[in-house]
């Protein structure tokens, strides 16, 4: 079903393997990946490989709101195999969310293969929500390639409810004054599993920020992270920092100290963490 | 009938950390509505007193009683003892990156406090000069509505206009309206400003002497130094 896009409403949105709404977008089209395949053969050097799922956003001009896509399972034993290919064309900013969620324990499949292609002089502020339960099991990687005096701003935020979650993402900053800020945030919680690479890569003249911080909630939870910058140019400027943490006794202390019980201050330090 | 104007009476109270007595068998008491000073040197166990009073768990007690109100308190929570009216003002509060202060205070306000424009976006103490991490907690807990609020240095390290600034504070927030205080310091010169009725000095975890006359207590510790405030009983009554 394809719709007029209203500005709150996701773009894309898949609930377990259907396809629930398609909303048209002035200046992009966005549609279902099997489809993109088949309508323009320029994709096929650019999907990881022949798509079954997921979906082709192509972005031709400035959107004026947020874009947003929207994967959920909500019934037991659902596999999802999402092969995703967003394309922003040269000049245009573009604030796109996407998130991936079980919306309840129902040991859900998720492998998301995603590229995302940003060229010259445009601008991605990027954020990508996962959350999954116990039982789940999350797959992803994501390939980001931006071009000259491109700039994307992304914030990657994965939560384990006790969920095995499995992501690697690499940032090629391919040509002069490419530039890339990628934040990734882990929750860990439950007995939640975390394997996650991250890589930035500098080819030219350009820049480039990797963070990886993960959060460790109880005890039986587990986060391995290994953030790699990969510099092939005497001009490239990367730097990347990386910390695992569990949950502050002092700043718990000092919130319940405030009169918040331990549950409401433990959400209020989650919450926190996620935003900075 | 006379009135029982007890709120706070913390007796024999025992803190070991790491083998090493840190409160010493101490009594202390404080009324409804007093303004009460406690000083004493570096180490002496100031700060431990404020967080047993204020339910900081990570502290065990080894020997002793909290009576808040009467009611035993030191098997509270922290969350239980700010609902019967203990806050703590922090000596360093930690930051709380990604929160910011007016969402923070939306989520514990129990009445209309003190604002800073100029901090109440900010996230929670993250880069905060000293001076203002004292106002932030002020900004919280006069949001909240307590009966003793306890000042862990709130003047250390503030210039006398920072100073002056969080004495308007605390006397328009708490003392004009009849709450107790207890100011913990290390070297006294907010006392000039909110003029405790009763003083104490604190050494090794026990009090060693107090004084109707903060500045009496002041002038021995000028001339005679906190190690001999022991010895010296000709200014302060002895416990």
């Amino acid at each position: 079903m394809i719709t007029k896009s209203a500005e709150n409403a996701p773009n894309f949105y898949q609930l377990n393997n259907e396809i629930k709404n398609i909303g048209s977008i002035y200046g992009a089209e966005i549609m279902p990946s099997v489809l993109a395949w088949k309508k323009f053969s320029f994709t096929h050097e650019l999907f990881f490989k022949k798509p079954k799922q997921g979906f082709f956003l192509w972005v031709k001009k400035s959107v004026s709101f947020p874009l947003h896509t929207l994967i959920e399972i909500d019934s037991k034993n659902i596999s999802q195999e999402m092969s995703n290919l967003i394309i922003i064309e040269k000049d245009i900013n573009v604030k796109l969310t996407s998130s991936c969620l079980s919306k309840k324990e129902v040991k859900g499949k998720h492998l998301a293969l995603a590229k995302i292609i940003v060229k010259d002089n445009s601008t991605l502020d990027y954020t990508q929500n996962n959350s999954w339960k116990k039982g789940d099991v999350f797959t992803a990687h994501y390939e980001f390639f931006l071009n000259k005096n491109s700039k994307l701003k992304s914030k990657i935020v994965n939560q384990s409810d006790g969920a095995s979650v499995e992501t690697r993402e690499d940032v090629y900053l391919l040509q002069k004054k490419a530039n890339a800020d990628l934040r990734i945030k882990m929750i860990a919680s439950n007995g939640g599993e975390f394997f996650s690479e991250s890589y930035m890569h500098g080819e030219d003249e350009v820049k480039g920020h990797l963070e990886c911080s993960g959060l460790i909630t109880n005890k039986d939870s587990k986060i391995v992270s290994i953030p790699g910058i990969i510099c092939n140019s005497n001009k490239a400027e990367l730097t990347h920092e990386a910390s695992i943490g569990k949950i502050s006794e002092e700043k718990l202390i000092y919130l319940r100290m405030r009169g918040l019980s331990e549950e409401k201050a433990t959400e209020l330090i989650i919450k926190s963490f996620l935003n900075s | 009938m006379m009135k029982n104007n007890n709120l706070l009476k913390v007796r024999n109270l025992v803190v070991e950390i790491e083998g090493k007595k840190i409160l010493n068998n101490l009594c202390f008491d404080i009324e409804k509505g007093e303004v009460i000073a406690l000083l004493g040197p570096n180490g002496s166990g100031k700060s431990t007193l404020a967080k047993v009073i204020a339910g900081d768990l990570r502290i065990k007690l080894k020997q002793g009683e909290v009576l808040f109100n009467e009611e035993e308190v030191s098997k509270f929570s922290p969350e239980k003892r700010v609902s019967a009216g203990i806050v703590l003002a922090f000596q360093n509060p930690p930051s709380v990156e990604g929160l910011k202060m007016v969402d923070f205070i939306e989520s514990i306000k129990v009445k209309e406090g003190f604002v800073d424009d100029k901090l109440i976006q900010r996230e929670v103490n993250k880069g905060f000069s000293g001076g203002e991490k004292k106002i932030s907690d002020l900004m919280q807990i006069t949001s909240l509505d307590p009966k003793l609020v306890i000042l862990d240095e709130i003047d250390s390290g503030l210039d006398f206009k920072k100073t002056e600034e969080v004495a308007k504070i605390i006397k328009e927030y708490f003392i004009d309206k009849g709450v107790a205080i207890l100011i913990i310091t290390h070297h006294g010169e907010i006392l000039d400003l909110l003029k405790p009725t009763k003083t104490n000095i604190i050494i090794d975890g026990i009090i060693v002497g107090k004084d109707e006359d903060y500045k009496n207590v002041l002038k021995t510790i000028k001339k005679y130094d906190y190690e001999k405030c022991r010895k010296c009983t000709k200014f302060l009554s002895a416990e």
